[in-house]
């Protein structure tokens, strides 16, 4: 979604079932270290207050909130030409405006912060979709909400860029065997090049 | 696009709408430009954008771009630092601009040199969130501009409001200060930072060369600061609509919002009505 009235560089507001995120970035501007050689990014990632319909969250930053953030960072700055933006800083503020499972609201986040940096004309070498998969009993279900997380044996998270077929991020939480962990990879890589289509499809009808 | 060229593979390359990672060319004839990367043979797309090819140069064009400062460009800009012998400015672009001591005018009207005490007086020209109208000199090694502000018009500003559009609505053009026929003087940065304010004839600017870096603000009557809002305003919603913000165009939507308060002109209608007819006229006057 484009504003022309907000003061960021770019702006999108991502859905997925029930979990709702935006996501604005700011940059490229003057960055704090100013004898670096390559841009750096940063990403500050917190849920609203009432994102989590379980229970209501503290307005104030939590620990999870703070890993959340440098997961995010990990997974996405690789897309980015950095190296492009000598001395600059690039920003991006995640804003969780509601949630259902943590694997699924991470990945929502990450393909939130591709769309965003992608309308504020941020060189990346491609765009990053991330998938989240839990492993319920033999199958590996996609996106699960809250309770299924919580019920899952093994939750994992990928974040791929289909374009250049490399992978930038695994989290995994559990323990699987080598052939549930090949499985899950190629599941969560066909579903993120979905993802992608549809990031893709909408950045091109924006521009239209 | 030239049509002197005549290889097939030019057909499929330009006015694309490309993704990040979009693979353009492999064809070994054409050069990277802004917006792509290169890797091996290929020729990929590093923005969401269209692409544009003049003559052997491939180029992706997004539709937000960040304002990179010409050499020549005249910009207004905002200082967020005093370092040592100079001042960093805040230019709307992805670094902060330089200017430095020994590039502006020192008070006094003729030109003296520059002594240590100036030196370590420096907030007495400028200090922080100090808005300043200058000049691009020249780029620092790093691609940071350096500014000058070495000619009676250029300098602090005063007496006014500040408008930030997007940088790619302010052509470059002969003049960026203008004085507008409803007696309110506007100053268009290049970089998308713009001025509004009292008109000061330049008779009295220069009999004041004491003062050029003084803080305080002229006596603004009601009638003139009104006059400064609706301009203000008028900017700001053209900016909305995305209109090329010009002196003309600036006239034009002043003189259609007459018929509003000054502070109705940025509701949604009440804008998209006036952008409208702000665009008739320049289509009618550029016919």
């Amino acid at each position: 979604a484009l504003s022309s009235a907000s003061a960021a560089s770019g702006t999108a507001f991502y859905e997925q079932g029930k979990i709702r995120i935006s996501c604005a970035v700011y940059g490229p501007r003057q960055g704090r270290r100013s004898n670096a050689r390559a841009g750096s990014f940063d990403c500050d990632f917190r849920y609203a207050p009432f994102a989590c319909s379980w229970k209501r969250r503290s307005h104030v930053r939590g620990a999870d909130e703070k890993e959340i953030s440098l997961i995010l960072e990990h997974a996405v700055a690789p897309a980015i030409r950095l190296e492009a933006y000598p001395k600059a800083c690039i920003d991006a503020f995640v804003t969780v405006i509601e949630s259902d499972g943590k694997a699924a609201t991470i990945a929502a986040a990450i393909n939130c912060i591709s769309a965003a940096l992608a309308d504020a004309g941020i060189e990346m070498y491609d765009s990053v979709a991330a998938c989240s998969m839990g492993l319920a009993g033999a199958r590996w279900v996609a996106d699960c909400a809250q309770p299924e997380e919580d019920a899952a044996l093994c939750s994992m998270l990928i974040a791929y860029m289909p374009g250049a077929d490399e992978i930038t991020y695994i989290l995994q939480h559990g323990k699987t065997t080598p052939e549930q962990t090949d499985q899950a990879v190629q599941t969560c890589t066909d579903m993120c090049a979905r993802v992608y289509a549809v990031i893709c499809r909408y950045l091109q009808s924006s521009l239209e | 696009m030239m049509d002197i060229d005549t290889e097939p593979v030019a057909a499929d390359v330009a006015a694309r709408i490309v993704t990040p990672g979009s693979a353009i060319t492999s064809d070994p004839a054409f050069m990277r430009g802004h917006g792509t990367f290169g890797e091996g043979a290929t020729i990929y797309s590093s923005v969401a954008g269209v692409v544009e090819r003049i003559n052997k140069l491939v180029s992706v064009r997004s539709l937000k771009q960040r304002y990179s400062g010409e050499i020549g460009d005249i910009i207004v800009g905002r200082i967020t630092e005093v370092a040592a012998k100079r001042w960093r400015v805040d230019v709307n672009s992805r670094q902060d601009g330089v200017l430095l001591l020994s590039s502006i005018n020192l008070p006094g009207g003729i030109q003296r040199r520059k002594s240590e005490s100036d030196e370590l007086q420096m907030r007495s020209f400028f200090a922080e969130g100090d808005l300043v109208f200058a000049e691009v000199q020249s780029y620092f090694a790093d691609g940071a501009l350096s500014l000058h502000t070495r000619s009676i018009q250029y300098g602090k500003l005063r007496n006014g409001t500040f408008v930030a559009v997007f940088p790619q609505l302010v052509p470059r053009s002969r003049t960026h200060f203008h004085t507008l026929p409803c007696g309110v003087d506007i100053v268009l940065g290049v970089n998308g930072y713009i001025w509004v304010s009292k008109h000061v004839s330049a008779a009295k600017v220069e009999a004041n060369a004491e003062h050029i870096y003084s803080d305080c603000n002229e006596p603004i009557s009601d009638a003139e600061r009104e006059a400064i809002a609706r301009v203000a305003n008028c900017v700001q919603l053209l900016n909305r609509l995305y209109v090329k913000i010009t002196e003309t165009s600036v006239i034009f939507a002043y003189e259609e919002s007459l018929g509003h308060a000054a502070k109705d002109l940025l509701s949604q209608d009440v804008a998209a009505e006036l952008a409208h007819s702000v665009m008739a006229r320049l289509k009618q006057q550029a016919s």
